[in-house]
Protein backbone atom coordinates (compact mmCIF):
# COMPACT_ATOMS: atom_id res chain seq x y z
CA UNK A 1 0.00 0.00 0.00
CA UNK A 2 2.83 2.32 1.23
CA UNK A 3 4.75 1.08 -2.25
CA UNK A 4 1.24 2.05 -4.16
CA UNK A 5 1.46 5.76 -2.54
CA UNK A 6 4.54 6.79 -2.85
CA UNK A 7 4.51 6.01 -7.39
CA UNK A 8 1.21 8.04 -6.93
CA UNK A 9 3.17 11.29 -6.17
CA UNK A 10 6.04 10.95 -8.74
CA UNK A 11 7.51 14.66 -8.42
CA UNK A 12 8.41 14.21 -4.69
CA UNK A 13 9.85 11.35 -5.77
CA UNK A 14 11.91 12.39 -8.55
CA UNK A 15 12.89 15.03 -6.15
CA UNK A 16 14.17 13.32 -3.98
CA UNK A 17 16.03 11.18 -6.63
CA UNK A 18 17.33 13.99 -8.15
CA UNK A 19 18.73 15.09 -4.75
CA UNK A 20 20.19 11.65 -4.11
CA UNK A 21 22.37 11.75 -7.63
CA UNK A 22 23.52 15.24 -6.83
CA UNK A 23 24.88 14.35 -3.68
CA UNK A 24 26.25 11.43 -4.99
CA UNK A 25 27.89 13.31 -7.76
CA UNK A 26 29.07 16.56 -5.61
CA UNK A 27 30.63 13.89 -3.21
CA UNK A 28 32.71 12.36 -5.52
CA UNK A 29 33.76 15.94 -7.54
CA UNK A 30 36.38 18.85 -5.56
CA UNK A 31 36.71 22.17 -7.35
CA UNK A 32 39.31 23.83 -8.00
CA UNK A 33 40.51 24.46 -4.57
CA UNK A 34 40.66 20.87 -3.69
CA UNK A 35 37.61 20.83 -1.62
CA UNK A 36 35.14 18.45 -2.36
CA UNK A 37 32.31 20.26 -4.39
CA UNK A 38 29.79 18.74 -2.06
CA UNK A 39 30.97 20.88 1.07
CA UNK A 40 31.47 23.92 -1.15
CA UNK A 41 28.33 24.00 -2.22
CA UNK A 42 26.73 23.19 1.56
CA UNK A 43 29.22 25.89 2.82
CA UNK A 44 28.27 28.37 -0.34
CA UNK A 45 24.57 27.64 0.77
CA UNK A 46 24.64 27.92 4.31
CA UNK A 47 26.89 31.03 4.29
CA UNK A 48 24.23 32.67 1.86
CA UNK A 49 21.66 31.54 3.82
CA UNK A 50 23.75 33.15 6.82
CA UNK A 51 24.31 36.71 5.12
CA UNK A 52 20.62 37.04 3.99
CA UNK A 53 19.50 36.79 8.03
CA UNK A 54 22.29 38.91 8.71
CA UNK A 55 20.98 41.33 5.83
CA UNK A 56 17.22 41.12 7.30
CA UNK A 57 18.50 41.13 10.51
CA UNK A 58 19.89 44.47 9.70
CA UNK A 59 17.27 45.84 8.21
CA UNK A 60 14.82 45.13 10.93
CA UNK A 61 17.37 46.62 13.06
CA UNK A 62 17.81 49.86 11.02
CA UNK A 63 13.79 49.95 10.81
CA UNK A 64 13.42 49.58 14.00
CA UNK A 65 16.23 51.75 14.74
CA UNK A 66 15.14 54.79 12.61
CA UNK A 67 11.43 54.53 13.93
CA UNK A 68 12.50 55.38 17.43
CA UNK A 69 14.50 58.22 16.10
CA UNK A 70 12.05 59.65 14.42
CA UNK A 71 9.65 60.09 17.66
CA UNK A 72 12.25 63.09 18.86
CA UNK A 73 12.53 64.40 15.47
CA UNK A 74 9.81 66.87 15.38
CA UNK A 75 10.98 68.22 18.26
CA UNK A 76 14.86 67.93 17.74
CA UNK A 77 13.90 69.42 14.53
CA UNK A 78 11.79 72.55 15.72
CA UNK A 79 15.21 72.93 18.94
CA UNK A 80 17.52 73.36 15.31
CA UNK A 81 15.31 75.47 13.48
CA UNK A 82 15.32 77.92 16.40
CA UNK A 83 19.25 77.48 16.48
CA UNK A 84 19.67 77.86 12.61
CA UNK A 85 18.02 80.99 12.71
CA UNK A 86 19.86 82.59 15.80
CA UNK A 87 22.72 81.51 14.21
CA UNK A 88 22.22 83.12 11.33
CA UNK A 89 21.69 86.53 12.89
CA UNK A 90 24.45 86.10 14.35
CA UNK A 91 25.97 85.52 11.28
CA UNK A 92 24.75 88.46 9.90
CA UNK A 93 25.78 90.27 12.52
CA UNK A 94 29.85 88.95 12.59
CA UNK A 95 29.89 89.74 8.80
CA UNK A 96 29.17 93.09 9.30
CA UNK A 97 31.16 93.80 12.55
CA UNK A 98 34.23 91.93 9.61
CA UNK A 99 33.53 94.32 6.45
CA UNK A 100 33.43 96.79 8.58
CA UNK A 101 36.72 95.49 10.02
CA UNK A 102 38.32 95.04 6.76
CA UNK A 103 37.01 98.44 5.55
CA UNK A 104 38.81 100.41 8.62
CA UNK A 105 41.92 98.08 7.37
CA UNK A 106 41.94 98.89 4.30
CA UNK A 107 41.79 102.61 5.02
CA UNK A 108 44.37 102.29 7.88
CA UNK A 109 46.38 100.14 4.89
CA UNK A 110 46.44 102.69 2.38
CA UNK A 111 47.00 105.40 5.03
CA UNK A 112 50.72 103.71 6.12
CA UNK A 113 51.36 103.19 1.97
CA UNK A 114 50.37 106.42 1.33
CA UNK A 115 53.30 108.68 0.80
CA UNK A 116 51.04 111.70 1.90
CA UNK A 117 49.84 112.52 4.91
CA UNK A 118 46.06 111.87 5.30
CA UNK A 119 42.83 112.24 7.97
CA UNK A 120 39.98 109.77 7.45
CA UNK A 121 36.53 111.39 7.28
CA UNK A 122 33.18 109.60 6.66
CA UNK A 123 31.13 110.29 4.07
CA UNK A 124 27.38 112.13 5.31
CA UNK A 125 25.70 112.92 2.78
CA UNK A 126 25.39 113.57 -0.75
CA UNK A 127 24.38 116.88 -3.15
CA UNK A 128 21.38 115.84 -5.39
CA UNK A 129 22.31 118.43 -7.79
CA UNK A 130 21.99 117.50 -11.30
CA UNK A 131 25.30 117.40 -13.07
CA UNK A 132 27.11 118.44 -9.77
CA UNK A 133 27.99 115.21 -8.08
CA UNK A 134 29.38 115.56 -4.87
CA UNK A 135 29.50 114.16 -1.02
CA UNK A 136 29.98 115.63 2.10
CA UNK A 137 32.49 114.63 4.76
CA UNK A 138 32.17 114.80 8.46
CA UNK A 139 35.65 116.95 8.41
CA UNK A 140 36.03 120.45 8.25
CA UNK A 141 38.40 123.75 8.50
CA UNK A 142 38.59 122.55 12.26
CA UNK A 143 40.32 119.46 11.02
CA UNK A 144 43.01 120.94 8.64
CA UNK A 145 40.74 120.39 5.68
CA UNK A 146 40.82 122.80 2.78
CA UNK A 147 39.73 123.26 -0.17
CA UNK A 148 41.57 121.25 -3.11
CA UNK A 149 42.15 118.97 -1.37
CA UNK A 150 43.07 115.25 -3.00
CA UNK A 151 39.98 112.88 -1.34
CA UNK A 152 41.15 108.89 -1.61
CA UNK A 153 39.70 105.67 -1.01
CA UNK A 154 41.04 102.18 -1.26
CA UNK A 155 39.96 101.20 -4.61
CA UNK A 156 41.23 104.83 -6.16
CA UNK A 157 40.76 108.35 -6.31
CA UNK A 158 37.58 110.20 -5.15
CA UNK A 159 37.40 113.68 -5.94
CA UNK A 160 39.01 116.85 -4.05
CA UNK A 161 37.28 118.88 -1.35
CA UNK A 162 35.35 121.97 -3.33
CA UNK A 163 34.64 123.63 -0.47
CA UNK A 164 35.34 123.13 3.79
CA UNK A 165 33.24 124.26 6.28
CA UNK A 166 34.08 123.98 9.95
CA UNK A 167 33.43 121.02 10.56
CA UNK A 168 32.09 119.62 7.42
CA UNK A 169 33.47 119.42 3.90
CA UNK A 170 31.76 119.40 -0.02
CA UNK A 171 33.70 116.71 -1.80
CA UNK A 172 33.72 117.29 -5.81
CA UNK A 173 33.72 113.27 -7.14
CA UNK A 174 35.45 112.76 -10.30
CA UNK A 175 32.50 111.86 -12.62
CA UNK A 176 31.31 115.26 -11.82
CA UNK A 177 31.04 117.21 -15.01
CA UNK A 178 33.04 119.96 -13.99
CA UNK A 179 35.96 117.89 -12.63
CA UNK A 180 39.27 117.16 -13.80
CA UNK A 181 42.36 115.40 -13.36
CA UNK A 182 45.30 115.02 -14.31
CA UNK A 183 46.21 111.01 -15.57
CA UNK A 184 48.18 109.01 -17.24
CA UNK A 185 47.86 105.27 -18.65
CA UNK A 186 50.02 103.25 -16.44
CA UNK A 187 50.94 101.12 -19.35
CA UNK A 188 52.19 103.18 -21.81
CA UNK A 189 52.79 106.05 -19.92
CA UNK A 190 50.91 108.17 -22.15
CA UNK A 191 49.46 111.28 -20.41
CA UNK A 192 46.16 113.52 -20.80
CA UNK A 193 43.22 114.76 -18.54
CA UNK A 194 40.22 112.98 -17.22
CA UNK A 195 37.35 114.62 -17.21
CA UNK A 196 33.70 113.91 -15.71
CA UNK A 197 30.62 112.90 -17.60
CA UNK A 198 28.34 113.72 -15.18
CA UNK A 199 27.00 110.40 -15.16
CA UNK A 200 28.99 107.33 -13.89
CA UNK A 201 31.80 107.59 -16.81
CA UNK A 202 34.89 109.60 -17.39
CA UNK A 203 36.84 110.89 -20.21
CA UNK A 204 40.00 110.69 -20.99
CA UNK A 205 40.90 113.48 -23.03
CA UNK A 206 44.10 115.65 -24.07
CA UNK A 207 45.67 112.45 -25.20
CA UNK A 208 48.56 112.49 -28.30
CA UNK A 209 47.37 110.68 -31.26
CA UNK A 210 50.90 108.63 -31.00
CA UNK A 211 50.22 107.82 -27.77
CA UNK A 212 49.25 104.02 -27.10
CA UNK A 213 45.72 103.62 -25.31
CA UNK A 214 43.85 100.17 -25.41
CA UNK A 215 40.56 99.16 -23.37
CA UNK A 216 41.91 97.28 -20.58
CA UNK A 217 44.65 99.67 -19.82
CA UNK A 218 44.92 100.88 -16.35
CA UNK A 219 44.51 105.14 -15.81
CA UNK A 220 45.92 106.49 -12.49
CA UNK A 221 46.84 110.24 -11.72
CA UNK A 222 49.43 111.63 -12.61
CA UNK A 223 50.03 114.47 -9.94
CA UNK A 224 50.76 117.32 -12.64
CA UNK A 225 47.97 119.07 -11.66
CA UNK A 226 48.84 119.86 -7.89
CA UNK A 227 46.16 118.66 -6.33
CA UNK A 228 45.90 114.69 -6.59
CA UNK A 229 48.87 113.18 -5.46
CA UNK A 230 51.19 110.70 -8.51
CA UNK A 231 49.72 107.24 -8.89
CA UNK A 232 46.49 106.40 -7.46
CA UNK A 233 44.20 104.83 -9.77
CA UNK A 234 41.55 106.85 -11.82
CA UNK A 235 40.03 103.69 -13.42
CA UNK A 236 40.26 101.35 -16.47
CA UNK A 237 40.05 102.22 -20.10
CA UNK A 238 36.71 100.95 -21.56
CA UNK A 239 36.36 102.32 -24.91
CA UNK A 240 38.94 103.68 -27.15
CA UNK A 241 37.44 105.52 -30.49
CA UNK A 242 40.82 106.30 -33.05
CA UNK A 243 40.57 108.59 -35.58
CA UNK A 244 43.04 109.51 -38.25
CA UNK A 245 45.03 111.73 -36.23
CA UNK A 246 44.18 111.41 -33.29
CA UNK A 247 41.54 110.11 -30.22
CA UNK A 248 37.80 110.82 -30.98
CA UNK A 249 36.76 109.21 -27.37
CA UNK A 250 39.02 107.26 -24.23
CA UNK A 251 36.36 106.24 -21.94
CA UNK A 252 37.17 105.19 -18.45
CA UNK A 253 35.02 103.46 -16.20
CA UNK A 254 35.98 105.04 -12.86
CA UNK A 255 37.65 102.81 -10.47
CA UNK A 256 35.47 104.05 -7.31
CA UNK A 257 31.71 103.05 -6.95
CA UNK A 258 30.91 105.99 -4.32
CA UNK A 259 27.30 104.88 -4.16
CA UNK A 260 29.40 102.16 -1.92
CA UNK A 261 31.57 104.60 0.01
CA UNK A 262 31.47 105.28 3.40
CA UNK A 263 34.71 106.20 4.67
CA UNK A 264 37.53 108.34 2.56
CA UNK A 265 40.78 109.89 3.52
CA UNK A 266 41.49 113.29 2.97
CA UNK A 267 44.93 114.18 1.65
CA UNK A 268 46.31 117.27 4.26
CA UNK A 269 49.68 117.57 2.92
CA UNK A 270 50.44 119.75 -0.25
CA UNK A 271 50.41 117.73 -3.17
CA UNK A 272 53.48 118.62 -5.55
CA UNK A 273 54.36 117.75 -9.29
CA UNK A 274 56.56 115.37 -9.83
CA UNK A 275 59.88 116.80 -10.76
CA UNK A 276 63.04 115.91 -11.94
CA UNK A 277 66.45 115.53 -10.58
CA UNK A 278 66.31 119.00 -11.17
CA UNK A 279 63.60 119.89 -9.52
CA UNK A 280 61.94 120.84 -12.32
CA UNK A 281 57.73 119.90 -13.00
CA UNK A 282 57.69 116.57 -15.51
CA UNK A 283 55.89 116.92 -18.15
CA UNK B 1 4.01 -4.41 -14.84
CA UNK B 2 4.30 -5.87 -11.57
CA UNK B 3 7.92 -5.22 -9.46
CA UNK B 4 8.90 -8.40 -10.09
CA UNK B 5 8.83 -8.11 -14.12
CA UNK B 6 10.01 -5.18 -13.92
CA UNK B 7 13.39 -6.28 -11.62
CA UNK B 8 13.74 -8.92 -14.32
CA UNK B 9 13.49 -6.23 -16.98
CA UNK B 10 16.08 -4.57 -15.47
CA UNK B 11 18.31 -6.76 -14.45
CA UNK B 12 18.58 -8.25 -18.44
CA UNK B 13 18.80 -4.89 -19.42
CA UNK B 14 21.97 -4.35 -17.19
CA UNK B 15 23.15 -7.84 -18.65
CA UNK B 16 22.30 -7.23 -21.68
CA UNK B 17 24.14 -3.67 -21.76
CA UNK B 18 27.44 -5.32 -20.03
CA UNK B 19 28.17 -8.00 -22.47
CA UNK B 20 26.31 -7.40 -26.26
CA UNK B 21 29.05 -4.47 -26.79
CA UNK B 22 31.81 -7.07 -26.59
CA UNK B 23 29.86 -9.07 -29.40
CA UNK B 24 29.50 -6.39 -32.10
CA UNK B 25 30.53 -3.00 -31.77
CA UNK B 26 27.14 -1.23 -32.82
CA UNK B 27 25.53 -2.04 -29.31
CA UNK B 28 27.90 -0.29 -27.33
CA UNK B 29 25.43 2.81 -29.21
CA UNK B 30 22.44 0.98 -27.59
CA UNK B 31 21.38 2.30 -23.71
CA UNK B 32 19.48 -0.94 -23.13
CA UNK B 33 19.17 0.02 -19.22
CA UNK B 34 17.16 3.26 -20.74
CA UNK B 35 15.27 1.12 -23.24
CA UNK B 36 14.00 -0.59 -20.30
CA UNK B 37 13.48 2.31 -18.04
CA UNK B 38 11.31 4.05 -20.46
CA UNK B 39 9.26 0.45 -20.87
CA UNK B 40 8.41 0.75 -17.68
CA UNK B 41 7.75 3.85 -17.13
CA UNK B 42 5.56 3.94 -20.17
CA UNK B 43 3.39 1.30 -18.81
CA UNK B 44 3.69 2.07 -14.67
CA UNK B 45 3.72 5.62 -14.87
CA UNK B 46 6.48 8.10 -13.46
CA UNK B 47 7.26 7.25 -10.42
CA UNK B 48 8.32 3.78 -10.91
CA UNK B 49 10.04 5.38 -13.86
CA UNK B 50 12.09 7.54 -11.34
CA UNK B 51 12.17 4.71 -9.23
CA UNK B 52 13.49 2.25 -11.95
CA UNK B 53 15.87 4.70 -13.71
CA UNK B 54 17.20 5.63 -9.85
CA UNK B 55 18.02 2.07 -9.46
CA UNK B 56 19.12 0.57 -13.19
CA UNK B 57 21.24 3.88 -13.62
CA UNK B 58 23.12 3.65 -10.43
CA UNK B 59 23.67 -0.01 -11.29
CA UNK B 60 24.61 0.68 -14.57
CA UNK B 61 27.51 3.69 -13.60
CA UNK B 62 28.60 1.64 -10.55
CA UNK B 63 29.91 -0.69 -13.69
CA UNK B 64 31.20 2.37 -15.99
CA UNK B 65 34.21 4.41 -15.24
CA UNK B 66 32.67 7.57 -15.46
CA UNK B 67 31.17 9.50 -12.01
CA UNK B 68 28.53 7.49 -10.37
CA UNK B 69 25.01 9.27 -10.29
CA UNK B 70 25.17 11.23 -13.82
CA UNK B 71 23.52 8.29 -16.19
CA UNK B 72 21.77 7.76 -12.95
CA UNK B 73 20.53 10.97 -13.27
CA UNK B 74 19.52 11.04 -16.82
CA UNK B 75 17.64 8.27 -16.62
CA UNK B 76 15.46 8.76 -13.46
CA UNK B 77 14.72 12.23 -15.05
CA UNK B 78 13.95 10.62 -18.35
CA UNK B 79 11.72 7.88 -16.58
CA UNK B 80 9.90 10.65 -15.41
CA UNK B 81 9.22 12.34 -18.54
CA UNK B 82 8.12 9.29 -20.33
CA UNK B 83 6.07 7.97 -17.00
CA UNK B 84 4.41 11.97 -17.49
CA UNK B 85 3.72 11.60 -21.20
CA UNK B 86 1.99 8.56 -20.99
CA UNK B 87 -0.24 9.33 -18.60
CA UNK B 88 -1.71 12.23 -20.58
CA UNK B 89 -1.66 10.83 -24.15
CA UNK B 90 -2.68 7.94 -26.05
CA UNK B 91 0.71 5.84 -27.31
CA UNK B 92 -0.68 2.83 -28.99
CA UNK B 93 1.46 3.37 -32.33
CA UNK B 94 4.70 2.55 -32.87
CA UNK B 95 5.13 5.99 -34.02
CA UNK B 96 4.31 7.37 -30.96
CA UNK B 97 5.93 5.14 -28.97
CA UNK B 98 9.26 6.15 -31.12
CA UNK B 99 9.06 9.87 -30.56
CA UNK B 100 9.02 8.76 -26.49
CA UNK B 101 11.82 6.90 -26.77
CA UNK B 102 13.61 8.85 -28.81
CA UNK B 103 12.58 12.12 -26.25
CA UNK B 104 13.92 10.69 -23.57
CA UNK B 105 16.51 9.25 -25.01
CA UNK B 106 17.63 12.93 -26.02
CA UNK B 107 17.09 13.88 -22.79
CA UNK B 108 19.22 11.78 -21.17
CA UNK B 109 22.40 12.13 -23.20
CA UNK B 110 21.56 15.97 -22.81
CA UNK B 111 21.59 15.51 -18.91
CA UNK B 112 24.98 13.07 -19.27
CA UNK B 113 26.28 16.04 -21.27
CA UNK B 114 25.75 18.67 -19.20
CA UNK B 115 27.19 17.17 -16.06
CA UNK B 116 30.15 15.71 -17.98
CA UNK B 117 31.07 19.27 -18.97
CA UNK B 118 29.92 20.75 -15.76
CA UNK B 119 32.29 18.02 -13.51
CA UNK B 120 34.95 18.00 -15.81
CA UNK B 121 35.69 21.61 -15.65
CA UNK B 122 34.92 21.76 -19.70
CA UNK B 123 37.81 19.44 -20.58
CA UNK B 124 35.25 16.68 -22.11
CA UNK B 125 34.24 17.36 -25.30
CA UNK B 126 30.39 15.83 -26.00
CA UNK B 127 29.50 15.39 -29.83
CA UNK B 128 25.91 16.31 -30.46
CA UNK B 129 26.24 14.55 -33.81
CA UNK B 130 27.03 11.09 -31.58
CA UNK B 131 24.48 11.67 -28.92
CA UNK B 132 21.66 11.52 -31.40
CA UNK B 133 22.56 9.12 -33.35
CA UNK B 134 22.55 7.34 -29.94
CA UNK B 135 19.33 8.45 -29.17
CA UNK B 136 18.15 7.65 -32.26
CA UNK B 137 19.60 4.16 -32.39
CA UNK B 138 17.85 3.60 -28.79
CA UNK B 139 14.62 4.97 -29.70
CA UNK B 140 14.44 2.64 -32.68
CA UNK B 141 15.44 -0.27 -30.55
CA UNK B 142 13.37 -0.16 -28.11
CA UNK B 143 10.29 0.36 -30.27
CA UNK B 144 11.44 -2.30 -32.37
CA UNK B 145 12.10 -4.63 -28.78
CA UNK B 146 7.91 -3.11 -27.51
CA UNK B 147 6.82 -4.35 -30.85
CA UNK B 148 8.47 -7.72 -30.90
CA UNK B 149 7.32 -8.00 -27.01
CA UNK B 150 3.65 -7.28 -28.22
CA UNK B 151 4.06 -9.55 -31.14
CA UNK B 152 4.77 -12.41 -28.70
CA UNK B 153 2.42 -11.27 -25.90
CA UNK B 154 -0.47 -11.32 -29.31
CA UNK B 155 1.27 -14.62 -30.13
CA UNK B 156 0.66 -15.87 -26.86
CA UNK B 157 -2.65 -14.52 -26.87
CA UNK B 158 -3.73 -16.47 -29.46
CA UNK B 159 -2.46 -19.51 -28.86
CA UNK B 160 -4.13 -19.47 -25.65
CA UNK B 161 -7.49 -18.93 -27.54
CA UNK B 162 -6.82 -21.91 -29.50
CA UNK B 163 -5.59 -24.34 -27.05
CA UNK B 164 -8.40 -22.78 -24.72
CA UNK B 165 -5.52 -21.72 -21.75
CA UNK B 166 -4.86 -18.45 -19.95
CA UNK B 167 -2.04 -16.62 -19.00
Amino acid sequence: MARVELFQRPVPLLGAAVLLHLSIISAQVTTASGLPLLQTVAFGAVAEVQRLAVATAGSVADTWRHYVALRGAQEENTRLRTALQQLELRLQEERALAQQAAGLRQLLELKAAAPVSTTAADIIGASGTSGYRAILINKGRQDGVEADMAILSPDGVVGRVAQAGLHTAKVQLLIDRTAAIGAMVERSRAQGVVMGGGDQSLQLQYVSGLADVRQGDLVVSSGIDGVYPQGFVIGTVDLVDRGPVSYREIRVRPAVDVTRLEQVLVVTSPTRPPTDEMGEPQP
Amino acid sequence: MTPARATVLLVLAVAAQSTLPRLAVWFSGLDFVLMAVVAIALRAGPGAGVVAGTLAGLVQDAFGTGLLGIGALGKTLAGFAAGTVAGQFMLGSPLARLAIYLGASLLHGAVVAIFLRLTSGGSVSVSVTLAVAEALGTAAAGVTCEQVVEWWRLTRLRRARRTGVRD
